[in-house]
């Protein structure tokens, strides 16, 4: 019962409005009674321009075209990640101050494609063309994979979807705690649920509307009991007075309710915007101070902190994972140089092939029972060349 | 809509031949109201153009007051004539002592959008030759209390502008900048982003920069530098602007006699690189230091590195033309103390 409050509590303070696309099936299973006092009409895309009122109204869409694709931010020149994406969600009802999304979007709107069978076979058909790969898949590329979770049910029928396929898990990447429609779904293991995580002090300064990191801690327990693989994402890591500390709590604090055995990856990243990005920041959230520090513009148009800076933190960071043995995980840089890489491990991954072969070795060791192809490294090499011009990663550093 | 626009565009047009058919009587000076007028257009276009050029002085000398100027009665009973175009003529013939001049007078009722149409017009060459100068007539016209429909459908188009809801609201910024600011921008000819850029600034911190104008060498990009850097620090050091412009070192720059504009700005600006790039100055202050180690006077050999300190390489270039030179550069390079400087470069450029 209190959930269902909250959970009406949350919709009703967020969306003014929800709009169905008329040719979208009844099917889709919205949670019409949860929605409280938000209006609801069969309606085409609003197209709604302000970032901020497009927050406010959800539209549940159709399918169009292929949402299937390699994440966008993947950049040859830094050694990234390269996993695959499903774009079905676009705007978020969160208002990070870092948050690209408010120099990326020319329709604002909320939007969900809530056809999610469509969705699975278009993933199905993806991933048979290459069997031997085990493929990452992330809803997260444009919003929050969990943050409308308590209207449409996408998430859940994603993760009962996916437990079917034989080579890929999904990767559900949320700043939110609402876990609960998940926990009694059939993911067989096949879900990986992964937090956002910072400070509290920056979660209260810069990630305006999201859950409190003491309610994400709680909803990541909830999962992990779930049997869900637990994914971390230290990302955008943010300098502020007493950084070392809060840093070091908030791992603490993960890992005193969270096994290291759940966790299946932890991924470090820090804060980098473009440079219209920083006018628009500037703009948006006048009390937030992140554009105020030391930063260099990187070849691929970014501002970041400087390196010597982000290898301090990231090598802090580091030491505090060890200290609570969350070292055995696989850890990752995202989008960094390998130079900044082989500042901080002693064997880093030198090309985005050899990463990928990790993530899949790293599940296929450490998460045996998932029954994950085994990954050869050579596939995973010559399918990056295929893909990115080889040598770039490195050429330079 | 588009339609109504057009009609209501036309109407305006028409009316303006109104004002040329207008009745001319003479009227005392003392009975029209030039600084105080309401219509006093040039008096806010001042800090941009002369008083009166001197061309045209000389042309009144020569030939006198051949064209009447234009005022409007009041809207209360009082005596004076508001002016609304004409001030340069009104001005020479308060200086040539003369009792009265023509006037072109508009009654009462005569609509403010067609003056302010007229207007926009008559003085289309100043209005439209910078982005500051139609801030300022917007402002101008906004201030004769236009609707916001007619400053859009009516006023940007007549000063060449789309009829764009947005386009207005930027202009009004650019227009509320502090006056010199304005002025600066005109006389630079500053784009519209830049001008734009200009208005997320303090009013004040702008203010008080362009109250140095004359000490320092502002250029249009060394002032927004200046205004970018001193913003980042007061958001980073949680400064307001009054304890910025009382930390001691930069007070200590602006006011000392001794250094020249552009020796000034040049400090300032250091100064502002180091309050704002403290790693990167320090960094690659250390690495300049060991550089002039390896380079050594030597006129063939460059060291470089990526200051922006992304990568960790060094670049040891050297412009030779013959082999005795090449010698030379490999036995200088491999010399203890380029080594050591080098090694030192190398460590210090790791993270």
């Amino acid at each position: 019962m209190s959930n269902v409050t909250s959970i009406q509590k949350t919709s009703s303070m967020r969306l003014t409005g929800i709009s169905i696309e008329p040719d979208l099936g009844h099917e889709i299973g919205i949670e019409l009674p949860l929605t409280g006092t938000v209006a609801i009409e069969k309606a085409s895309f609003p197209k709604i321009k302000d970032y901020r009122a497009g927050k406010r109204h959800l539209h549940l869409d159709i399918k169009r075209g292929n949402l299937f694709h390699l994440c966008a931010s993947l950049d040859p020149r830094y050694i990234c990640c390269s996993t695959h994406v499903v774009a079905h969600v676009s705007n978020c009802p969160f208002e990070c101050t870092y948050c690209f999304l408010q120099n990326y979007l020319t329709d604002a709107t909320l939007t969900l494609v809530a056809d999610t069978d469509a969705i699975l076979k278009e993933v199905r058909q993806m991933i048979r063309q290459q069997p031997w790969r085990t493929f990452r898949v992330g809803t997260w590329e444009l919003g929050d994979s969990l943050g409308n979770e308590f209207i449409c049910m996408s998430a859940k029928r994603l993760v009962e979807g996916f437990s079917a396929l034989g080579n890929a898990v999904l990767k559900l990447r949320t700043k939110g705690a609402l876990v609960e429609p998940l926990l009694h779904a059939d993911h067989k293991g096949r879900t990986v649920i992964s937090w956002t995580v910072n400070p509290p002090q920056v979660v209260a300064m810069e990630e305006i509307g999201t859950a409190s990191i003491e309610k994400r801690i709680t909803a990541m327990a909830k999962a992990a009991d779930a049997g869900y693989m637990i994914g971390l994402h230290f990302d955008p890591m943010l300098l502020f007075d007493g950084w070392k500390n809060a840093y070091k709590d908030l791992v603490q604090e993960i890992f005193s309710r969270i096994r290291t055995s759940q966790v299946c990856w932890i991924s470090l990243g820090s804060l980098r915007f473009n440079p219209e990005m920083k006018k628009k920041i500037e703009l948006n959230y006048p009390r937030s101070r992140i554009t105020a520090q030391e930063m260099v513009l990187g070849d691929d148009n970014k501002f970041r902190y400087v390196r010597h800076v982000r290898v301090g933190m990231y090598r802090h960071l580091l030491r505090c994972l060890k200290d609570v043995g969350a070292d055995r995980c696989l850890i990752y840089l995202c989008m960094e140089r390998i130079n900044v890489w082989r500042s901080l491990f002693k064997r880093p991954p030198e090309t985005i092939g050899e990463l990928d072969f990790m993530f899949a070795r790293s599940l296929s060791e450490r998460f045996p029972s998932l029954g994950l192809p085994e990954p050869e490294l050579d596939l995973y090499l010559k399918a990056a060349d295929s893909i990115y011009k080889p040598g770039l990663c490195t050429s330079r550093a | 809509m588009v339609r109504r626009t057009t009609k209501r565009r036309l109407a305006v047009w028409t009316k303006m031949h109104m004002i040329r058919n207008q009745m001319i009587k003479r009227i005392p000076l003392d009975r029209i109201m030039a600084q105080g007028s309401r219509y006093a257009l040039s008096r806010r276009f001042e800090p941009f153009v002369e008083q009166v050029s001197s061309g045209l002085a000389l042309n009144l000398d020569q030939a006198g007051l051949l064209m009447p100027v234009l005022a409007k009665l009041p809207p209360n009973n009082s005596q004076h004539l508001h002016l609304i175009d004409g001030f340069k003529r009104y001005q020479w013939a308060c200086r040539k002592g003369l009792s009265g001049i023509d006037v072109k007078i508009l009654a009462q009722d005569f609509p403010d959008l067609k003056i302010a149409t007229y207007l926009a017009h008559e003085h289309a060459g100043i209005i439209s030759s910078t982005i500051a100068a139609k801030a300022l007539f917007i402002t101008f016209c906004s201030g004769l209390g236009l609707e916001n429909e007619d400053l859009i459908e009516i006023i940007l188009p007549a000063i060449g502008l789309p009829a764009q809801r947005s386009l207005l609201d930027k202009y009004r910024r650019i227009g509320a900048l502090p006056q010199e600011v304005l002025s600066f921008c005109h006389e630079k000819s500053l784009s519209f982003k830049r001008c734009l850029n200009l208005t997320y600034h303090d009013r004040k911190l702008l203010a008080w920069l362009m109250g140095y104008r004359n000490a320092l060498h502002l250029t249009a990009t060394i002032f927004q530098e200046l205004l970018d850097a001193f913003d980042e620090i007061m958001r980073r050091k949680e400064m307001s602007f009054h304890d910025l412009k009382d930390t001691q070192d930069i007070s200590k720059i602006l006011k000392d006699e001794a250094l020249s504009a552009s020796e000034k700005t040049a400090r300032l600006r250091g100064m502002l690189r180091l309050l704002r790039q403290p790693t990167l100055t320090a960094i690659n202050a250390d690495l300049d230091k060991w550089r002039c180690q390896v380079e050594g006077g030597n006129q063939v050999l460059s060291i470089g590195w990526d200051r922006s300190l992304e990568y960790e390489h060094v670049e040891i270039r050297a412009r030779i033309t013959d082999m005795a030179q090449l010698e030379a550069v490999m036995e200088h390079l491999q010399s203890d103390r380029s080594l050591s400087a080098i090694n030192k470069m190398l460590e210090r450029l790791k993270a």
